[in-house]
């Protein structure tokens, strides 16, 4: 994974689009990018990133620049999720929530109860399964004996 | 007759075919109408008591939410163009009305918000627009419509055609459609701008030279008739030819035949010409200028194009045209342009024509990163506060002058609404009244 390069096999970067302390409604206007660093047990902040411009290809490139290559968003077009997905980014997309509420959901490994409306219980809207699978996929690597972590050991 | 008391409000709103929606003071979902989760895909069991932005994933959730404006300012918002994302990952253009909304002692308890799906519309917009487009000209007024209607049986047949018009109105467009709809389609088109090119170099340009014509000629070199063998040729700015290529082009029409520079026998032409120029002709022939005889024979048909402040109406069709082209050639996002910059942009004259048009779109795109083309992003020459200084500079203005002056860019600036103006002014909405009657007084 590009975010895990030169670290150790434990470390990823997470991103998540942000309107305020909320992940954004719609990821393709989403104003803030703020990034994560999820390392062994703990999700420290690792930076925050203004996005001006709301073509989909600058928004792929500045999340690349930083080296993220997980995201956590809201609604997203289908066209914009094809251009995230084919430049090897992960996306975990219509979740809602405060930051807080989403960054806790993921050490405890039930981002499912933050699904937004119209999608829980039919997979993730518009793209199948494919969101869980890779938000699973990637948390059993990290942890596979599943989530350890509680939010008293959260740094923020 | 009286509205049945025992009907209910909700079943009236569920009969509706637009999708409504009503929050509550925390953005709430309280209410979510049947047409609203067909158009959004989400039942109304799981949008009611989420918040709003989870659900409608509007253009406007993150930041410039319709509701939050109307709620604060007690106004409302009527037929604003915007897309959501569906469930199903599709941007969905709607447009969307919104109003607060107050309990029966005037109390705001929330607000009310419908919408629109405009996907039927802009399928049959989009069609529409195909139809008023003749190859890669666009335009439905009744001046390019003449054209448009004689163009088929021009291309058709081989003769010469003069296009007359303003500069920037298209003509090499024109030329092109020529070519595309006649039976030399599979042949070049081949365009020279003779205005472009010094007087010597134009002659070797058209007809070619021979080696050893002059000093450097050290081999053949085919000119822009060989080049359209089978094909057209455009002469652009037919009105700047020098007299002795005159001589030479007029024989080409009337023997299709031409010699190079230092030849010695003629060389057949298989060309069809189209001429344009933005100079009267006549009134050339009649300075001396520009051979009669040439005259007569590019002559043959003549096409006459509209300078674009002859046809307004396409001005609109135009604007679309170019932003969706210009999405396409820089990746962006743009929706379209506002109303007060169509506005702007239909009072125009444009000397420049379709060409400045096309430049004025161009330089907004740099200024304006997405959403739509606002005022702010046109030009400097284009912009109200300019055109409202101008005559100013050396006037001096009273102070009730220079008031409505600031009152009505304040206004212009809020979309008319007053009581962001006031804000903006820091004045009351009383002082704001009387400056406006005023004004108003003054323009009289």
């Amino acid at each position: 994974m590009r975010g895990n390069e030169g670290r150790n096999n434990h470390s990823m970067l997470l991103c998540l689009a942000c309107y305020e302390d909320r992940l954004a409604s719609v990821f393709d206007n989403a104003p803030d990018l703020k990034l994560f660093r999820v390392e062994d047990n703990k999700i420290c902040p690792a930076g925050y990133l203004s996005l001006p411009s709301k073509d989909p290809k600058d928004r792929t490139s500045a999340i690349m620049t930083c080296g993220a290559t997980f995201l956590i968003c809201g609604a997203i077009c289908g066209c914009t999720m094809n251009e995230l997905e084919q430049a090897g980014i992960r996306v975990l997309p219509w979740i809602r929530g405060m930051i807080d509420e989403v960054l806790s959901a993921y050490q405890q490994n039930c981002l499912e109860n933050l699904v937004m409306p119209g999608c829980r219980g039919r997979g993730r809207c518009g793209q199948g399964n494919r969101g869980f699978r890779a938000r699973k996929t990637t948390q059993e690597a990290m942890h596979p004996d599943g989530p350890t972590l509680n939010s008293v050991q959260r740094s923020k | 007759m009286k509205f049945p008391s025992n009907l209910p409000c909700s079943a009236v709103l569920d009969s509706l075919a637009d999708g409504v929606f009503t929050v509550d003071r925390d953005w709430n979902i309280t209410f979510f109408n049947e047409a609203a989760s067909r158009i959004t895909g989400i039942p109304a069991k799981e949008a009611v008591g989420s918040k709003c932005w989870d659900v409608f994933h509007s253009s406007l959730c993150d930041g410039d939410c319709a509701l939050r404006s109307c709620m604060k300012d007690c106004g409302r918002i009527s037929n604003k163009s915007i897309f959501f994302i569906h469930a199903d990952g599709r941007k969905v253009p709607v447009s969307i009305s919104a109003a607060p909304l107050v309990d029966a002692e005037g109390k705001l308890i929330g607000g009310v918000e419908s919408f629109r799906d405009l996907t039927d519309i802009q399928m049959i917009r989009r069609e529409v627009e195909e139809s008023w487009r003749f190859e890669d000209i666009i335009g439905k007024s009744a001046q390019l419509g003449k054209v448009f209607s004689i163009l088929p049986q021009v291309s058709k047949s081989e003769a010469t055609v003069l296009l007359l018009g303003e500069s920037g109105t298209g003509k090499e467009l024109f030329a092109r459609a020529i070519h595309n709809l006649s039976e030399r389609k599979h042949g070049p088109f081949v365009a020279v701008n003779c205005g472009a090119l010094p007087d010597n170099l134009l002659e070797s340009e058209l007809f070619g030279y021979k080696a050893g014509a002059f000093t450097d000629a050290r081999k053949d070199k085919a000119g822009r008739f060989e080049l359209a063998a089978g094909g057209t040729i455009f002469l652009d700015e037919i009105g700047d030819m020098p007299a002795k290529l005159q001589v030479k082009l007029l024989r080409v029409l009337q023997e299709k035949t031409f010699e190079p520079l230092g030849a010695v026998q003629s060389v057949k032409t298989n060309v069809r010409i189209v001429a344009a120029t933005n100079k009267n002709l006549a009134e050339l022939v009649e300075e001396g200028n520009f051979r009669q005889d040439l005259y007569y024979r590019l002559n043959v048909v003549t096409l006459n194009l509209p300078a674009l402040k002859e046809r307004v109406e396409d001005i609109p069709l135009l604007i679309n045209h170019f932003v969706n082209r210009l999405n396409a050639l820089q990746g962006k996002e743009i929706d379209g342009i506002s109303e007060d910059t169509l506005h702007i942009l239909m009072r125009h004259p444009f000397p420049g024509n379709v060409r400045e048009l096309e430049n004025i779109l161009e330089f907004a795109f740099i200024l304006c990163p997405s959403g739509f083309i606002q005022v702010e992003h046109l030009p400097e020459y284009l912009q109200p506060q300019a055109k409202d200084t101008a005559p100013h500079e050396d006037t001096p203005l009273t102070m009730d002058e220079i008031k409505c002056i600031a009152v009505r860019r304040a206004l212009e600036r809020n979309n008319g609404k007053k009581m962001a103006t006031c804000r903006e002014l820091c004045i009351s909405k009383d002082t704001l009244r009387r400056t406006i009657a005023r004004c108003e007084n003054i323009d009289a």
